[in-house]
């Protein structure tokens, strides 16, 4: 090859057909390990999704009105609040009677009627929560029992109890 | 003072030593980047023997050039989505790995204890020789061996893989100019220690 130094030309080499065979299995092998790119680039798409488009998308939503796309969303989350709220005031008003009335005996906690007006958040202004008749039932009869109870043990001047179950127009 | 003559190398100026031509090595880069093995055969195939030869010229050893080119190859497997360019810049890329491999081994064989001579058992009456080794005369190993490791370079990139001067300044990392003036002083002081007449 080279005319000037002919004595580099026994440096010129070929492959030798086993040793091809050996990098050819070599270079399949590095191939076949090599790992895939693009599903790592798909993961952290997902990933980024989950974390920054779902709550953005709720943000969006929250002022969406009936018949815009994303009412629904807003139904949904919703829902996950009037849920929140419902369990809230069943744990909530037991306990609030213990702290602040001592006439109440701790095993009759539970029988303080749940008087509590709770006007949920997605019903529309003006309504009153609806209770079954047992409910109503409980209710009184728990008031009769406070009432006997505290005349009993001369405490009349416990206040008077003015939180009454709201009846429909009681609100504006 | 006459106007300075343009700068040559073997004759051609050195702005028509570049060239734009599509290159043979082109037509798999796609394929190289998407990692398809049948790529890198092809790629394997076109320049296995060049790379072979330019280890072998550095190193002396032929076994161990071929571990390099094989190495190199891995490298590559690995390194396929990276490579920006066309052909020639692929080409480029092998020869530096190659040459990184070389110099991998110099470091390893500067750092191998040496052994006296009557420690080591004489296996030579058991072993064939290497038919390769017989084609590296005392002469040749010794007239590389004087060499810079940056000027044997040069000198069989050139004269034993064919490679253009264009093609030894990708591999080297220097500029064009750089690497005519590394290979002609190469070229000057292998004249001088092998005793090649200039005249040719």
């Amino acid at each position: 090859m080279s005319r000037e130094f002919p004595q580099l030309d026994v440096l010129r080499v070929e492959v030798r057909p086993e040793v091809r065979e050996r990098h050819l299995a070599a270079i399949a092998t590095a191939v076949a390990d090599a790992k895939p790119r693009r599903p790592r680039y798909r993961l952290l798409a997902v990933a980024i999704a989950v974390v920054f488009l779902l709550p953005v998308i709720a943000l969006a939503a929250d002022n969406a009105q009936p018949g815009d796309l994303l009412y629904p969303i807003r139904e949904a989350m919703g829902w996950v609040e009037q849920d929140r709220s419902d369990s809230s005031v069943d744990l909530e008003v037991p306990r609030l009677a213990d702290r602040t009335d001592p006439t109440v005996p701790p095993d009759r906690a539970s029988s303080v009627p749940n008087v509590v007006p709770t006007t949920r958040a997605t019903e529309p202004e003006g309504t009153v929560p609806t209770r079954s008749p047992d409910e109503r039932e409980r209710d009184r009869s728990g008031e009769k029992d406070r009432e006997e109870d505290s005349t009993r043990d001369g405490h009349h001047d416990r206040p008077p109890n003015d939180t009454k179950p709201p009846r429909r127009g009681d609100r504006p | 003072m006459g106007r300075a003559a343009a700068p040559t190398v073997w004759g051609v100026p050195i702005s028509q030593v570049t060239s734009t031509d599509s290159h043979p090595l082109d037509r798999y880069m796609d394929g190289l980047r998407a990692r398809e093995n049948e790529s890198f055969r092809m790629v394997y195939q076109e320049t296995a023997d060049d790379l072979l030869s330019f280890a072998f010229g550095m190193v002396s050893d032929l076994k161990t050039a071929e571990d390099i080119v094989q190495q190199s190859f891995v490298e590559l497997v690995k390194a396929a989505p990276k490579i920006r360019g066309d052909g020639r810049s692929l080409r480029a890329w092998l020869f530096r790995s190659v040459r990184f491999g070389c110099l991998d081994e110099y470091r390893r064989r500067s750092r191998r204890p040496e052994h006296p001579v009557d420690t080591i058992p004489d296996l030579a009456s058991d072993v064939d020789p290497d038919p390769l080794m017989m084609h590296m005369t005392p002469e040749l190993e010794t007239a590389l061996a004087s060499l810079s490791k940056r000027h044997r370079t040069a000198v069989v990139l050139r004269h034993v893989a064919g490679l253009s001067g264009e093609e030894i300044a990708g591999v080297l990392g220097v500029s064009r100019r750089a690497a005519y003036s590394i290979l002609q002083r190469a070229e000057e002081k292998l004249r001088t220690v092998m005793g090649v007449n200039d005249e040719s």
